[in-house]
């Protein structure tokens, strides 16, 4: 069960799909001409708990680990900082560094392994590796200047109430949305 | 040697969490940054899930582990501009370090590229600015 959105002549509409709009759903998608159902411009799936309740346990998990990795570590375990100052000189915890990492790849691994939907990858429309290795250097460049990622910053460091936390993942949530938003109008174009 | 099994399993959790979440997909967390057509809102629950979890043992086991406080630098020019140019990264690839680096493991090419670049980037800030923080 999940929540279809419909958009009838510009006015977008929410509701659980009962059995006529399911089969209207269908009949939308099969029917090749649909000039007699001129009214409905997009019917799509919207929300779906195959996504949702996955997406919120996986969130348990990653709140999970990264609540461990601070009692252990006694250190705030946001990814970008675990990994960067990794590749300090003179970094002196390295041990529980590489072990967490070592670890997230392992744990994401046996998922992949165990799940088809887990192991679900697509390249998003229009990225070549090139943009990758872009995207990567930005990413690298702005979490250490910036502090955190994801999350540093809007798992750990919200999770503990510091504001300049919900600042920066109020700025790379905006960023994020205005790139993804630039992105699609160039390629667009292009 | 327990303290290092359990910052594997911590590292275990948060990667199979990743994975689960689909958060290891860059098209689905493109496509909670766009907005238009059809916006995926998973990202949101899988950030709602972490911070119920996360901000919830923190507030209850901070006075018996003693936890320290979140170390942040503040608010500064130059963390809410690294914050922004993070971003920007994030939508081009849909890839932030976590879901990155847990796509080695499949030896994803976009990762294995992503990743080193990432590395470059962390050490030209670190060399600039001696950031140790």
């Amino acid at each position: 069960m999940g929540i279809l959105e419909a958009r009838v002549k510009g006015v977008t509409y929410f509701g659980f799909p009962c059995e006529e709009s399911l089969r209207l759903l269908e009949l939308l998608r099969e029917n090749k001409d649909c000039r007699n159902l001129a009214a409905f411009d997009i019917v799509q799936q919207f929300m779906d708990t195959s996504t949702w309740l996955p997406g919120f346990l996986g969130g348990c998990l990653i709140g999970g680990g990264s609540l461990l990795a601070l009692i252990v570590s006694r250190k705030v375990p946001g990814v970008s900082g675990v990994f960067g100052r990794l590749l300090l000189p003179t970094c002196i915890d390295r041990t529980w560094r590489l072990l967490f990492l070592a670890g997230l790849v392992g744990g994401a691994g046996l998922l992949f392994f165990l799940s088809d939907a887990a192991a679900t990858y697509r390249i998003p429309a229009g990225r070549s590796l090139f943009v990758f290795a872009i995207a990567g250097l930005i990413v690298g460049f702005g979490t250490r200047l910036g502090g955190g990622c994801t999350s540093g910053h809007g798992v750990c460091g919200m999770g503990m109430g510091a504001k300049d936390s919900i600042i920066a993942t109020m700025v790379f949530m905006a960023a994020g949305f205005l790139t993804v938003f630039l992105f699609n109008l160039l390629t667009a174009a292009a | 040697m327990r303290n290092n099994l359990f910052i594997i399993l911590a590292g275990a959790l948060f990667g199979a969490g990743l994975a689960l979440s689909g958060m290891t997909d860059p098209t689905r967390v493109v496509g909670f940054l766009d907005l238009s057509g059809s916006w995926d809102p998973t990202l949101a629950f899988v950030m709602g899930g972490a911070l119920l979890v996360f901000g919830g043992g923190y507030r209850l086991l901070r006075k018996k582990f003693n936890l320290p406080s979140d170390s942040g630098d503040g608010l500064t020019k130059r963390m809410v501009m690294g914050a922004a140019l993070f971003g920007i990264g994030w939508g081009l690839g849909g890839f932030c370090p976590g879901p990155a680096i847990a796509n080695l493991g499949a030896l994803r090419t976009e990762a294995l590229i992503f990743v080193p670049a990432m590395a470059v980037g962390m050490i030209f800030v670190q060399r600039l600015f001696r950031a140790d923080s």
